[in-house]
Order: C-alpha cells, then structure tokens, then sequence
C-alpha cells in the first residue's frame, strides 16, 4: 500500500521548495510547482510502486497526475490491472 | 537588418495571446514613455525580473530604446542573490509584473533602486508630450548575464549592442533564416542560449516566436501536440529536456519541424541519435555555445554526419582553434596549435565576444587573451576540419544545461555559524548529467545542527544550487597550498553514505515545534 505520505515526502526530497506547500489536493503539474527534474523522478517513483514500466505517453499527466490523491489513485489502478 | 529591429509576431502558445509587431510597438512606446518620465536614461540598468513572455520582450525593447543596459534576473533567486546582485550592478530600476513583498522593495531602495511595476495592459502612448530622448552607441551596454557568483562576487557577462548584433548577423550568415520562421522557446530568457540565440536571433529579424514557461512538465508532456498545433519549425533545447521529453512526450505527427539544436550540455551520440528519432522531420544538430561569446558559437552545419559523444562540427562567425597552452599571456600563433587529432583548449575569436566580466577585469584577464577567448573547454580540431569536446577545465557543475559553480556554495555555507570547512562538487546523474554535492566540516554534527545548516543554505541559495548529496566529514582535505581538490573530494565522497539532510530538515526534534 503506496501512502500519500510517502509521496509527499519523495516530492520534498526533489524540490525543497514543496516540503511545507504540499497537501494531498494541490495542483502539482498544472501550477508549475513540480518542475521537468521532478517529474522525471516522479515517473520512476511511480514505475517503481506499480512494478513496471508505464507508458506516460499514452496518459493526460496533467489531467491524471495533478495531485497526491490522483497519482496515488492512478497506481492504484495500475497495480490492480 | 538589425540596426533597425524589425520584430516578428510574439506568440504565447499556452495563453493564446498573439502580439503583431504593431502590438509590441504600441507596447514598446508605452513603457519608453514611462521609463522617460520617471527618469531611465542611457547608461542607466534596469534589471527585469520576468520572462518568457510577451510583456518581456517588450520591456527589453522600451529600456534598449532609451539607451539604458538591461539585465534579466532568474524569478527563482533569493532574495539574498537579488540584494547581492543589485549591490554589485546598481541598477537605477527594478521591474516586476507582480509587485513584490514589501520587504523586497524596502531592501532595493536602501540601495537606491527603484522598483517599478510592468503593467499587464497598457493605454496608446498620448500625443503632444515631449519625445523622450532615445538611441544608443553600438559600443553602449545592451545586456549583462550573471552567470556565477549571486551569493558572493557576482560574474556579470557584459555584452555591447555591437556584440549582440554580430552574434545575430553571424547566424544569419550562416545559418539563414528560413528554419526559423516559427520558432519555438522553452528555455529560459535569463540566460545567454534561450535569449540571445533561441529567441532574439530570430525575432529580431522578423520570425515568429512562440514563447513558453520553461521547464514546465506539463508542456514538457504537450509538446509534440505544440508543434504540431502551431507548425512549429524550430526549437531548441538542453539534454535534460530531452530525456524527459523522449520519456513522456508523443512525437509530433505533423512534419513542420525542420531544424532542432541541442547545447548548454554535453549531448552524447545516443541521446542525439533518440532525438533524432523523436523529431524524425527534421534535422537535430549539437550547438555549442557560451554566454561570453553571445551563445551558439559553432554547430554540426556540416552536411552529412553520424552523432557522436561531443562532436560540435564548424565555427558559425568566428574562428576556434585548440592550442597547447591556456595561458592567457602568450601570443596566440601557429606554434601553439595542436595538430589534428591532439587534444588541448579550445580558444575562439569572434566579433561577439564581450565586453567583459562587469567591475572584474581581473576575471575578464583571466580568459581574453589578445581579444582570443578561452572557452574553458577541452577538444581536438579532427582531420576533418570539426570540432570534437573532450571534457572541459572550468569549474562548474553542469545541471541539465544550468551552470552552477562551486564556489558560490562554498561562499554561502562557509558563512554558516558552525561551519569549519565546505567543498561542494559535482556528482553524475542520469537524467541531468551533473548534480550538486556538498562535504562539511562542522563544530557540531548533531541534527539540530545540520537542520539549520540545511536551512541556512535554502534561504542563501537558489533552489538549482541546493546540493542534493551532503556529506559530514572530520575535516576538508586539502593540498599543501592550502586548496582543494573538488575531483578528489568527489571521489572519496561517492564511496561514503550521504546524509539525508532534507528529510531531517523535515523532522521535529524532541521539544521542537515545527
């Protein structure tokens, strides 16, 4: 079970600036608080927990991986599939 | 052309926003009229503290048009940077497109700055007043990039209207223009590559430029969808976007893309050849450039060629050659070149040098050499007549395309009540080629202790230079000149286990309210 903790906490590892801005429903992507650096940890963050590649090409990462509670959800859903 | 700027249409890919040359020009006259009135003249500094977008260029345009210097500043520095830079550089005005914090504002009017607000909307300039006093000197200061040195001695790159134009005139020589009819930027405007070559070449001669935030990822995600939305026929861009852009981003399926360059980093053969199949339409070459010399300085023009690690190719508007020797003092000629093949400096003489380092003649000593430039990079001129880097002597850590240099950490961490001895380096990363390191000596090693270290270096120092591997040792080794060795200390670093200071950072000690 993938926390949102644990997400936050890797967030705040790869930007300092979010280790007191971010809660489980703020905009990550879409606010430019998560930046292109990040968010190629985050896609490895992610293929880490689901245990295998995803193709980000095929999904709205803005849309699908804006927040803690989305990207958590999303591999939720990745894991069950 | 180019003494008499005829500017493209700005376009705002994200917003939607398009400014005809009229709109810039009626922009343009608004804030010269503005500037005017509350005093801007030639000679004067103005440092502008927003970019990528419309409201930038304009704001360049009305403080070049005055005759006054301009100095674009990265959003992201502290607000230490920003005071250290505006001691160094004494800028008359400070413009902001958002007012910022008071504190902010009191600490540039101690200094004597005047901080002004861009408005977004501007009226049409009224008839009838006096025509502010307008025009420069080619020799007249048109631009200063800091590169280095924002918590200490700042490193300010100064380039003349002359310098710039014959960097423009250059790569229209030799690169033409018809590449760069559309053109688009994700790199940042404070910065010599995506200002002076990825956007103003090709603007300022009548080009479209469409204009994004950069290093965004959710554009970053979008971005074959861009191309394709607006037949988008060059960008370029800095290894680390690319490998995130190969990694999250659809090709574009339209073919309008004909030109992409790739700097600011070492591309190597297998990321260029990925590239190459991302953007299968058009063609991907390496440009090398260096913000002293006004940017791409030389690229892969050479017809037909294979990627491989470092190969640059042919000089655009200059002439390099790879010596024997870096020391500034010699006479450059035929004696000190390598032959083809040996590897030693790589020296360049162009008419878009600049000036110099701003108040640092001793640093500009230090690299100009007869007007000939030490571009601090190590290569051979091949049997072909190309270019080839082999590795480079500057000391600077090279984050994905973003320079930071050593000693601006070791400035800030030096001052740090506890600390003994600093040496910050670089250490490889996948996705940005360099990333920081830092070892410290400290009086105390307890967390309380590096807790506030850590802060200290948040608040001293711009996100990008934040070290993202910390090391506590007994002490810095250092030569018996009393120098050190930064390799070496990489080195013995890589085989101890790093300190998660961040994540103590984000813990509360026992009888600590966070």
């Amino acid at each position: 079970m993938v926390r949102h903790e644990e997400l936050i906490s890797a967030l705040a590892g790869w930007n300092p600036a979010l280790a007191d801005t971010v809660a489980r429903d703020t905009p990550l992507l879409t606010s430019g608080r998560v930046d292109s650096i990040a968010l190629f940890r985050l896609v490895l963050w992610i293929e880490e927990k689901v245990g295998r590649p995803v193709d980000v090409t095929a999904i709205d990462m803005p849309a699908e991986w804006d927040t803690v509670d989305a990207i958590i959800a999303f591999i939720v859903r990745e894991k069950s599939r | 052309m180019f003494l008499d700027l005829r500017v493209g249409n700005l376009i705002e890919p994200l917003t939607g926003r398009r400014w005809a040359p009229g709109d810039t020009h009626m922009r343009v006259e608004a804030r010269v009229g503005a500037y005017a009135a509350a005093g801007l003249s030639r000679g004067d500094r103005v440092f502008i503290h927003f970019g990528n977008c419309n409201e930038f260029f304009a704001e360049l345009l009305a403080v070049w048009s005055l005759g006054a210097c301009a100095i674009p500043i990265d959003s992201r520095f502290t607000a230490f940077e920003i005071e250290t830079l505006a001691s160094w550089s004494r800028p008359k005005f400070s413009s902001w497109l958002d007012a910022p914090e008071s504190s902010m504002v009191d600490a540039l009017s101690k200094l004597g700055v005047q901080v002004v607000t861009a408005p977004k909307r501007v009226e049409p300039p009224k008839r009838g007043g006096a025509d502010p006093v307008r025009g420069f000197a080619l020799e007249d200061d048109a631009l200063i990039l800091f590169t280095s040195g924002t918590t200490g001695q700042p490193k300010g790159v100064v380039h003349t209207h002359r310098s710039l134009r014959a960097r423009w005139v250059a790569l229209r020589d030799h690169l033409g223009l018809d590449a760069y009819r559309r053109t688009l930027c994700t790199l940042p405007t404070h910065f010599g590559h995506g200002l002076i070559c990825n956007a103003l070449f090709p603007w300022l001669s009548g080009q479209d430029l469409h204009i994004m935030p950069p290093f965004r990822p959710d554009t970053t995600a979008r971005i074959g969808a861009i191309i394709d939305e607006h037949e988008i026929t060059f960008m370029s861009s800095v290894p680390a976007l690319w490998r995130l852009a190969l990694r999250i981003a659809k090709p574009p399926e339209g073919k309008s893309l004909e030109r992409v360059f790739v700097g600011s980093a070492p591309l190597s053969a297998s990321l260029w050849t990925d590239i190459q199949r991302w953007a299968s339409s058009a063609r991907v070459m390496n440009a090398y450039g260096i913000t002293e010399t006004g940017s791409w300085l030389a690229g892969t023009t050479v017809g037909d060629f294979t990627p491989e690690d470092g190969l640059v190719g042919v000089p655009w508007g200059g002439i390099l050659r790879v010596l024997k020797s870096r020391d500034p003092s010699i006479v450059l000629d035929a004696k000190g070149a390598c032959a083809p093949g040996e590897s030693g400096h790589v020296w360049t003489l162009t008419p878009a040098l600049m000036r110099g380092y701003l108040d640092r003649d001793d640093l500009t000593a230090q690299v100009v050499s007869h007007g000939w430039f030490a571009t601090g990079d190590i290569g051979v001129i091949d049997e072909r007549g190309w270019l080839v880097l082999r590795g480079r002597e500057r000391e600077e850590i090279n984050k994905g395309g973003m320079k930071v240099y050593p000693g601006d950490i070791d400035g800030v961490i030096e001052r740090f009540p506890a600390a003994l001895d600093v040496c910050a380096f670089a250490f490889s990363d996948a996705l940005l080629g360099e990333d920081v390191g830092v070892a410290v000596a400290l009086k105390q090693n307890d967390d309380a202790t590096l807790r506030d270290l850590y802060s200290w270096s948040r608040q001293h120092l711009a996100a990008h230079q934040l070290p993202q591997r910390w090391y506590v040792l007994d002490e810095i080794p250092r030569t018996s000149r009393g120098k050190v060795n930064r390799a070496r200390i990489a080195e013995h670093c890589a085989t101890q286990k790093p300190v998660d200071v961040a994540a103590l950072a984000r813990t509360v000690a026992p009888g600590e309210t966070k």
